[in-house]
């Protein structure tokens, strides 16, 4: 649904209505005629904003299937599926690291094995590049940041709210955009990757993801922070 | 940037108020002309824009909406030139 499609619809018809039922009043034909035509662009527009999405958003839903099908295969191949989700900055690059077992330091990009145990690691320097650092850590500054960048920018949710402890940091995403919903249940899905990587860029330290789950509107994740 | 829906509902808009501006200045009293000619606009901005939709359902439902009036419209423009 399109949201300002919808409240310009409103208007357009709430408008035109009051100019019809002053037309028909004062037996005006010609004004009759101008609300009408309007109420019809009203009721067009209307219904269009429950169809309209944009071509672009279409061709990104699909390719991120696409993408997410092949890291979900690879990560079932590699038997990291139960594994530790961290964010991670590594040779002054920001890095996200699925390992089973030991540290993220020093996983080079790709499918690695560190004592013998595998590991996924992709390179997200590029990733939300334009979040910077905030100067003071309070649930408040971190709270209208991510808002800021995972509604208002990214369209992730409705709004979200941050708890925050010395070493942890929940994040709740409320009313999670129906487009991504389907992606909730992926080894990397675009919810959990977006929200670590933007709080580890927020607060400037390493996350490893504690916990994650459904809450009553949305999902929540619980980072730990890495000294 | 202005996307494919944002550039529909610019021309459609435009189009169909030009057209109401210009019947008013003409004094045009026939109601169905100025219904007939947003109709109109909607057309020719959709075929000129197409605007991508995810509910091929409600899409139809608007052209079926539009046709049906327009139908009208012309048919009992029909009638009243044959009844005279």
């Amino acid at each position: 649904m399109n949201k300002s499609l919808l409240i310009l619809s409103s208007n357009i018809l709430v408008i035109s209505s009051l100019i019809l039922l002053y037309g028909v009043v004062n037996q005006e034909p010609s004004l009759i005629g101008v609300s009408l035509s309007s109420i019809l662009t009203g009721l067009v527009l209307l219904m269009l904003s429950f169809a309209v999405s944009e071509s672009v958003i279409n061709s990104l839903i699909e390719y991120l299937s696409l993408t997410n099908n092949a890291l979900t295969s690879v990560i079932e191949n590699v038997d990291l599926l139960e594994s530790d989700f961290y964010v991670v900055r590594v040779d002054n690059e920001l890095r996200l690291v699925m390992l089973k077992r030991g540290k993220p330091e020093a996983a080079i990009p790709g499918l690695g094995v560190k004592f013998g145990e595998p590991y996924l690691a992709i390179p997200v320097e590029n990733v939300l590049e334009e979040v910077i650092q905030v100067n003071e850590v309070t649930e408040k500054v971190v709270e209208t940041n991510l808002n800021s960048i995972l509604v208002d920018t990214l369209g992730l949710c409705g709004r979200v709210a941050v708890k925050l402890t010395e070493k942890l940091i929940r994040v709740d995403l409320i009313n999670v955009n129906k487009v991504l919903k389907r992606f909730e249940k992926m080894p990397l899905d675009p919810l959990k990757t977006l929200a670590a990587v933007a709080t580890a860029r927020l607060i400037g330290k390493d996350l490893k993801l504690g916990d994650s789950g459904n809450a009553v509107s949305g999902v929540y994740y619980v980072f730990e922070v890495i000294e | 940037m202005v996307g494919v829906t944002e550039r529909f509902v610019l021309l459609y808009v435009a189009l169909s108020s030009a057209f109401n501006i210009s019947l008013l200045l003409l004094s045009e009293s026939r109601i169905d002309a100025y219904v007939a000619l947003n109709i109109l606009s909607f057309y020719v901005s959709y075929s000129l824009t197409r605007p991508s939709t995810k509910s091929a359902t409600m899409v139809r439902l608007i052209h079926a909406l539009l046709l049906s009036i327009f139908a009208f419209l012309v048919g009992s423009r029909v009638y009243e030139v044959l009844m005279r």
